[in-house]
């Protein structure tokens, strides 16, 4: 950043820490207005800058009854820099319909635009706004600013009226556009107690006040003060950086700065309502709903037919078999959901469930067996992930099924008839989960290190002329992928076939593919195997003829082309990718040279490759193998260079062309 | 007596009901209709009564789904808005064997709004699925809806998509003698028949026995319509008390230049700006130019579209005031600007979106527009403005308004127009690389993209150049590489747009060595031949729908002297495109590779599909080729 641009950055922070009032001074605005790029980052098309939420937590007397409620006071002023940002000036909130308890007030807009030496300011009045029921007890507010356009400030700011749950809206310090400022204050009564988790990368200094904390300079500030009977708790973040998404991250919502709140205790006369601060609690309360309780501890007499003839082997087969017969017989209506919504005799009947009504189902099917089966509570990503410090059950939006074996759980989604045993969808390891049991839960982390997978790729090229060959893949896909691939043609019957042109489209140019067999596409405990024949063509020079040694194309491109990396590396599980390339050498030919081996390697050896060309002639064989091992799943950004680096190497490799020519 | 008849009654309604619950087993459906359908409309009735200022409809069907793919006819999405209200919707499920098994509750039924975007409107859905996982089984629906105008009578669709048989659908309309319907069908052999009885007309059609059809995919013809539909238009309609017209497009012109007529005032500031901004300009195009840039600096699309604010325009002063419209209220207020500055402009009513087939038909007036753009008439060159677009040119339309028909809205009606094609698609791209002893590379690349073609580009660049970098890092198909600077020029003020980027870079691991002999492969660029979708023989005309020409040149510069094997040329020419290549050395050490595509809109007979997809493999391969070169002795 430019010192001027520095200058100016601090010279709007001071003034608006000066400016305790929201309404914007108008020196300060005309700076803005003026200003034609973002001072913290030039590129940016649009910035925030300054942005204040207050949560207040109040004791409303209603008649003789009292109740809290929150009222969440949010006020923000936003420059737009570029046309491409002015989705910024739509504005949607959305609110529960004729709900007295929660509603929207003090609703207030303007656009600010520079009119010569002046400024000129376009007020919303009432006919702006525009309230649509959306259906579902939801009502949208919307309005849009007007005269906003390139270089544009808008300011609005409104009351939100909430009833006071124990968690508390979340504040996003981070989105896709910079901040200059954001702040969260608490106004709470000084009975409650907080848990907070922070996504905040930077250090927090501590004050004694919000003025001072708003005083300082520092990145992130906070402050807990008690004021008469009320406690406030400031933080204010400073010189938020731009999130945007980058390839090769799992969750890229974990690395979004936001601070989590969390009501854990209401002191009351002396003694303390704990409520749901404990994982242990959490279990129990979700125990004693219906919908869990009454599912894994009822009779189910009705199960007892289906459940006997699946069960007569021993114990690890009779899970398979119930696990087999409610992923084949039960279909998914809906996915992504955490509470069962119909109880089991309605998904027996109707033979269909949201997972979780399914994986309840089975839950129950395996307790009928005697099988020490209980749901597991999860995150798919896309979604925050839950972390074990934060004992949170709306962290969680999905559920499936968990078998204790001795000390470890075996993992089951019954929700899909192509979901592997023992393994759950790949988008389910988001981080920690919870095994809901009777007598004290456990919680466990389902991350990517615990997935492996194995492909393997045998080519064989024989009648080998000087000109070309006849060409066999056999590809045997590994079982995570099969799982994905088979649930993805499923879904949607086109993406077959467009997995297998995709595939002949990157090969080289030279191989025609006549024919491709999918085998094993309904198997869902196997691999898939992929099968393509067609003919080859050498390019030929002098009496040479060229080969590529690698003659699917996937690994031909480095997938890390940015010069530079602000996100750790993610790669979604463990992997090893064997490659054989074998060619039948008639009499007559012969190769000419062969690739020299290769051995690379990541200084922590958790990416590493290996080739070699390999010729037999009393066998008439030429062999090429490679083996690309995967084993560590996570890289921070300071590694980046040196993986794009082995990539590119790999690349280089995997390039390489072997020559043959006539005796 | 009165029991027996009670009795008799009751024993008819069995029957009755009976029959139907035997009608509906999934057995009965004919052999053929199951064949490659998804589901299959058992039996549809349509009655629509029409008056000179509603519409009711009542639509009763039976469909059964044969497949998990199929489950979508299972349920219902209805739209209401002021100009259509369902007042009942009523349904029930059924096994494979024709037994109820659920019938439809109201409360089930979910209604919803759309929200989220720049927009307000006042259109609501109401949606309903059975949920059935045994198949097959059949569902049965009743709605009834009332259109509140007879502008957009709805149109009668027997067969509701490709993968949907029909056993029997048939339509009864009913409308008073006087009233000037027309009807056209499409795609059909309806044989509607009018009948006329006691001062009423009924006009009766049928379709039977459809089979499933061929999916359309992205080669397929766009179409007015691509399924079996029967067209209805009132000559004479209503629009929230606004009389109107369709008995030609002349009039339909009338009507809409009526309904929006007044609404282009600008206030005293504005007409102030307008002056300040076109009357130093040296031309009309110089004016029309300075006010479109005035417009897209200073107004964007928001669409506000409530009650009769479809079809009539926000006035000129709220666009001024707010600095925002839709396409009407924006190509509005940009009518008013160039008004104030002399210059008559027309709103022109349009189909915008894929393929000119939407295109209206000359001898069969009917609403199917949604989309408004402007015209200034010139004897010589007409100007066309997109009043939408926040960064397009002037004078120029993009690929989803240009070449086709529409209609021009004057004070004398509705005139019919046709858009200017988008003539200049270019694409000429030109790589120079010096290749060092390790084979690293270093050099430049060019773009130049014109027309659609700049459309597609600007769209993919970023506006900042981080976002340039990123997607340069990408764009390329060199192995591995790194944009070392960057720098795009893009006109695009006024008339046929271009761009041209040049970008610096930096690579290693394209171009391979064994032994004595180099490898590399001239695919470096993008490629941009539409790619076969895969099908055994194709049954339906496939559509080629732009005119474009690409043409690389790549120049490898060399450290030593090379031989390569015979200089290589290739040269493919089809009826829908030509494309030939050539690679050569010039002197010892520079390698020229040139390859030129140029592909022509048009619509191709089915047979010659295969002639495409040949074409495509072949095209592909040789771009895709290696090149090998073998070094010289120093």
């Amino acid at each position: 950043m430019s010192r001027s641009l520095s200058c100016i950055t601090l010279a709007i922070l001071l003034l608006f820490a000066a400016n305790h009032a929201h309404a914007l001074e108008k020196a300060t605005l005309k700076m803005l207005l003026a200003l034609p790029v973002c001072p913290i980052d030039r590129e940016a098309a649009a910035y925030t800058v300054s942005e204040n939420i207050t949560l207040n937590i109040t004791l409303e007397r209603r008649g003789t009854s009292t109740r809290y409620i929150l009222t969440e006071d949010v006020h923000r002023i936003i420059k737009i820099v570029r046309t491409s940002a002015l989705k910024e000036a739509n504005i949607h909130l959305v609110y529960p319909k004729n709900d007295a308890d929660d509603y929207i007030y003090k609703l207030a807009a303007s656009t600010y635009n520079l009119a010569g030496d002046d400024i000129s300011e376009q007020k919303l009045n009432k006919t702006d706004f525009y309230k649509k029921d959306i259906g579902s007890g939801f009502t949208d507010l919307y309005f849009t600013f007007p005269g906003a356009k390139e270089g544009s400030v808008i300011e609005y700011s409104f009351s939100h009226v909430h009833s006071l749950q124990t968690i508390l809206p979340r504040w996003d310090i981070q989105n896709e556009y910079p901040k200059l400022q954001t702040t969260c204050t608490i106004n709470s009564p000084k009975n409650f107690l907080f848990t907070s988790v922070s996504h905040v990368a930077v250090a927090q200094k501590e004050y004694t006040s919000m003025e001072s904390a708003k005083d300082g300079t520092d990145s992130l500030a906070h402050s807990s003060e008690q004021l008469f009977d009320e406690m406030r708790y400031f933080w204010i973040r400073r010189n938020v950086p731009a999130l945007n998404d980058e390839p090769y991250v799992n969750n890229y919502l974990n690395y979004k700065e936001n601070l989590a709140l969390h009501i854990t205790t209401v002191i009351q006369g002396g003694t303390m309502k704990n409520l749901n601060n404990t994982w242990e609690k959490i279990n129990d309360d979700i125990l004693k709903e219906d919908a869990f309780r009454k599912i894994l501890t009822a009779n189910n007499g009705f199960l007892d037919d289906v459940v006997d003839s699946l069960v007569h082997l021993k114990n690890d087969l009779a899970t398979y078999n119930i696990y087999n017969y409610v992923r084949t017989n039960i279909t998914c209506d809906e996915d992504a959901s955490l509470r069962p919504r119909r109880i089991l005799s309605e998904v027996w009947k109707n033979k269909r469930g949201t997972n979780a009504d399914i994986n309840m189902f089975l839950c129950a099917m395996l307790v009928h067996a005697g099988i020490d089966a209980c749901p597991i509570l999860l995150s798919t990503s896309g979604h925050m992930s839950p972390t074990a410090a934060f004992p949170l059950i709306e962290r969680f939006n999905y559920l499936a099924c968990a078998v204790k074996n001795e000390e470890r759980f075996t993992l089951l989604d019954a929700s899909n008839k192509y979901n592997n045993y023992g393994v759950l969808p790949l988008r389910c390891y988001n981080g920690f989960a919870w095994v809901v049991r009777q007598g004290g839960g456990a919680g466990i982390m389902l991350d990517c290190d615990a997935l492996d997978d194995r492909h393997v790729i045998g080519i064989k090229l024989t009648n080998v002329t000087d000109s070309g060959a006849a060409i066999e893949m056999t590809q045997k896909i590994g079982f995570l992928r099969s799982a994905y691939l088979r649930r993805s043609w499923h879904a949607d019957a086109k993406k077959k076939q467009e997995f297998i042109d995709g595939q002949i489209r990157d090969m080289p140019g030279s191989i025609s593919i006549s024919d491709t067999k999918v085998l094993e596409e309904e198997n869902a405990d196997t691999n898939l195997v992929i099968v393509s024949i067609g003919n080859i063509t050498f390019a030929r020079d002098s009496g040479l003829s060229f080969i590529a040694t690698y003659l699917l194309k996937n690994s031909s491109k480095n997938p890390f082309t940015a010069a530079v990396r602000k996100m750790p590396v993610e790669f979604p599980y463990k992997l090893q990718e064997r490659y054989v390339l074998t060619i039948d050498i008639p009499d007559g030919l012969e190769p000419v040279n062969l690739p020299p081996p290769a051995m690379l390697a990541l200084e922590d050896g958790g990416l590493a490759y290996e080739k070699s060309a390999t010729y037999f002639p009393a066998m008439h064989l030429l062999t090429i193998n490679s083996i690309y091992r995967r084993t560590t799943t996570s890289y921070p950004p300071e590694a980046y260079d040196a993986i794009r680096n082995f990539y590119q190497q790999v690349t280089a490799k995997e390039n390489e062309i072997i020559t043959i020519k006539r005796k | 007596m009165r029991l027996l008849l009670v009795l008799i009654i009751v024993f008819l309604s069995a029957n009755i009901a009976g029959a139907e619950q035997k009608s509906l087993a999934a057995a009965a459906i004919p052999a053929a209709l199951v064949k490659g359908a998804n589901a299959v409309v058992r039996s549809a009735t349509t009655t629509m009564d029409i008056s000179a200022k509603e519409v009711y409809v009542v639509t009763k069907y039976a469909v059964t789904i044969l497949n998990e793919k199929g489950k979508e006819y299972a349920g219902i999405i209805e739209h209401c808005s002021p100009l259509r209200k369902v007042e009942h919707i009523s349904g029930a499920l059924y096994d494979k064997d024709g037994n109820l098994v659920q019938e439809l509750k109201k409360k089930e039924v979910k209604d919803f709004a759309p929200y989220g975007s720049a927009s307000v409107d006042d259109v609501r859905y109401k949606m309903f699925a059975f949920k059935c996982s045994t198949y097959p089984y059949t569902c049965e629906f009743e709605i009834e809806s009332r259109y509140p105008s007879t502008m957009d009578i709805p149109a009668w669709h027997p067969q509701p998509a490709y993968d949907c048989a029909v056993e029997h659908a048939g339509i009864e309309v009913r409308y008073a003698q006087g009233l000037p319907l027309r009807f056209r069908e499409y795609n059909g052999s309806f044989s509607p028949a009018v009948k006329t009885t006691t001062g009423m007309n009924v006009l009766t059609a049928a379709a039977g026995n459809l089979v499933a059809g061929v999916e359309s995919d992205k080669f397929s013809v766009v179409a007015e319509y691509d399924l079996p539909v029967l067209v209805f238009v009132s000559d004479n309609f209503e629009l929230f008390g606004n009389a109107g017209s369709m008995a030609s497009w002349k009039d339909f012109g009338s009507f809409l230049y009526g309904l929006n007529a007044g609404r282009d005032s600008l206030p005293a500031d504005k007409k102030a700006i307008v002056h300040n901004i076109a009357d130093t300009c040296k031309n009309e195009a110089a004016k029309i130019a300075a006010l479109y840039r005035h417009l897209q600096k200073n107004t964007r699309y928001v669409s506000i579209q409530l009650g009769v604010g479809g079809w009539q325009t926000l006035d000129a002063g709220f666009v001024a005031a707010k600095g925002y419209g839709d396409c009407k209220a924006l190509s509005n207020y940009m009518k008013a600007m160039l008004g104030e500055a002399g210059i008559t402009a027309y709103p022109v009513v349009i189909h915008s979106g894929a393929g000119e087939g939407r295109a209206l038909q000359a001898d069969f007036p009917h609403n199917s527009f949604n989309h408004v753009i402007l015209c200034i008439p010139a004897k010589s060159d007409t100007i066309w403005l997109e009043c939408t677009a926040p960064d397009g040119p002037a004078a120029w339309l993009s690929w989803s308004t240009a070449d086709r028909d529409a209609l021009m809205i004057t004070p004398l009606g509705g005139f019919v127009v046709h858009t200017p094609p988008n003539k200049d698609n270019r694409l000429a791209r030109k790589a120079e690389f010096s290749v060092s002893d390790d084979l690293a590379i270093t050099g430049t690349v060019d773009q130049h993209f014109s027309d659609v073609l700049w459309n597609a580009e600007a769209a993919n660049l970023g506006t900042v150049a981080s976002a340039n970098e990123s997607y340069f890092n990408q764009a390329l198909r060199l192995s591995s590489y790194k944009v070392t600077g960057h720098n795009v020029i893009s006109q695009h003020v006024f008339g046929t747009p271009y761009l041209d980027e040049h970008i610096s870079v930096t690579g290693e691991g394209s171009i391979s060595r064994t032994g004595a002999h180099l490898f590399l492969s001239p695919d470096l660029f993008r490629f941009f031949l539409a790619e076969p979708v895969s099908a055994e023989k194709r049954t339906t005309p496939f559509a080629i729908p732009l005119s474009y020409t690409v043409r690389d040149t790549i120049v490898y510069h060399f450290t030593g002297n090379y031989s390569v094997s015979g200089n290589k040329v290739s040269n493919y020419e089809h009826e829908f495109a030509s494309f030939s290549s050539a690679s050569a050395l010039t002197g010892r050490n520079t390698l020229v590779v040139t390859t030129s595509l140029s592909v022509k809109k048009g619509i191709y007979a089915p047979e010659k599909y295969a002639g495409y997809i040949a074409f495509y493999r072949k095209v592909k391969s040789d771009i895709g080729a290696k090149i090998v070169l073998t070094k010289l002795p120093d």
